[in-house]
């Protein structure tokens, strides 16, 4: 997966806009789209930014850790404190981090 | 393993109890949920139907019951509690999951699901109350308080070990509000 793809992956996964996380960065929109497009690189600063943003590392962005690989594991979406622990596939968990994030955005709603 | 840590648990919920003015039998959870700006409940009625599941796919994914859902990106919790549970399960369920969120626990595993029942038990039957209603019977403390006959079955269990650990000045505090009879209202319609 490219630098692009990973920034884009986890904006959206986080419910973010290319307008709001531009903004965070101070810079516009167009240019921030280029890094996702993977017409430009981000500098170093600025990558650190991102992953801040994005509460991920450089290092993942720039695929030297892979989830599961290297021995760092990428922190779950949501963490669901239950009763009853559950081995899930990857692709269950997937679709449960998914559920949760169509949850949260109805049950929040009215605070954005 | 961990082991649980019922003094924290048992003063959290009368910290909290104190904290949100809670001043009527049964505790009103909504009077709590209502002040806490991260934190939202919804029920599996709704989770299903807005994601295309059946309920019975909700309990699979969580529990019988409810969880407790963090975000930590945002910081933010979400409560999902079975709704088709009897009223007085869901309150206890509803207490639990508080538990969780007001102790802060960041997973599951069963010292920090001991610590959310002692959490629930004290805040839905606090014990400067309980001593005012004096009464043992499971029946009686389960409609004045709003908790399953099991949930009074184990209120009583427990009762000695709590108070152990219930600081005084707590007690005290509580008993001020609580712990006088024309504050206990018996014709309940709280969650």
């Amino acid at each position: 997966m490219t630098i692009g793809a990973r920034i884009k992956e986890l904006r959206l996964r986080r419910g973010l806009t290319q307008d709001q996380i531009a903004e965070k960065l101070n810079m516009n929109r167009a240019n921030f789209s280029h890094y996702e497009r993977d017409t430009a690189v981000p500098p170093s600063e600025m990558l650190g930014k991102i992953a801040d943003i994005l509460n991920t590392s450089a290092d993942y962005l720039l695929g030297r850790t892979v989830e599961g690989i290297n021995g760092v594991e990428e922190e779950p979406e949501f963490v669901v404190i239950k009763r009853a622990t559950q081995r899930m596939t990857s692709h269950d968990k997937d679709r449960m981090m998914s559920m949760l994030r169509i949850a949260f955005e109805e049950a929040f709603k009215e605070d954005e | 393993m961990s082991r649980s840590d019922y003094k924290r648990a048992t003063n959290s919920a009368y910290s909290v109890i104190r904290a949100y003015n809670i001043n009527k039998i049964p505790v009103c959870l909504d009077h709590i949920i209502n002040r806490l700006p991260d934190l939202r409940l919804m029920t599996y009625t709704s989770f299903a139907e807005l994601n295309g599941v059946s309920i019975d796919e909700v309990i699979d994914d969580y529990d019988e019951y409810g969880s407790l859902v963090f975000d930590p990106f945002f910081g933010r919790y979400l409560i999902l509690y079975n709704n088709l549970k009897s009223f007085d399960v869901v309150r206890f369920t509803i207490a639990h999951e508080l538990g969780h969120y007001f102790l802060k626990h960041k997973g599951h595993n069963e010292a920090n699901d001991k610590e959310a029942n002692c959490f629930a038990r004290n805040l839905l039957c606090p014990l400067p109350a309980l001593d005012v209603v004096n009464q043992t019977d499971y029946f009686c403390l389960s409609s004045i308080f709003g908790i399953s006959w099991s949930a009074a079955a184990t209120r009583i269990c427990f009762i000695h070990l709590d108070r152990y650990h219930l600081n005084e000045e707590l007690y005290n505090s509580i008993d001020a509000i609580l712990g006088r009879p024309f504050f206990i209202d018996y014709n309940f319609a709280v969650i």
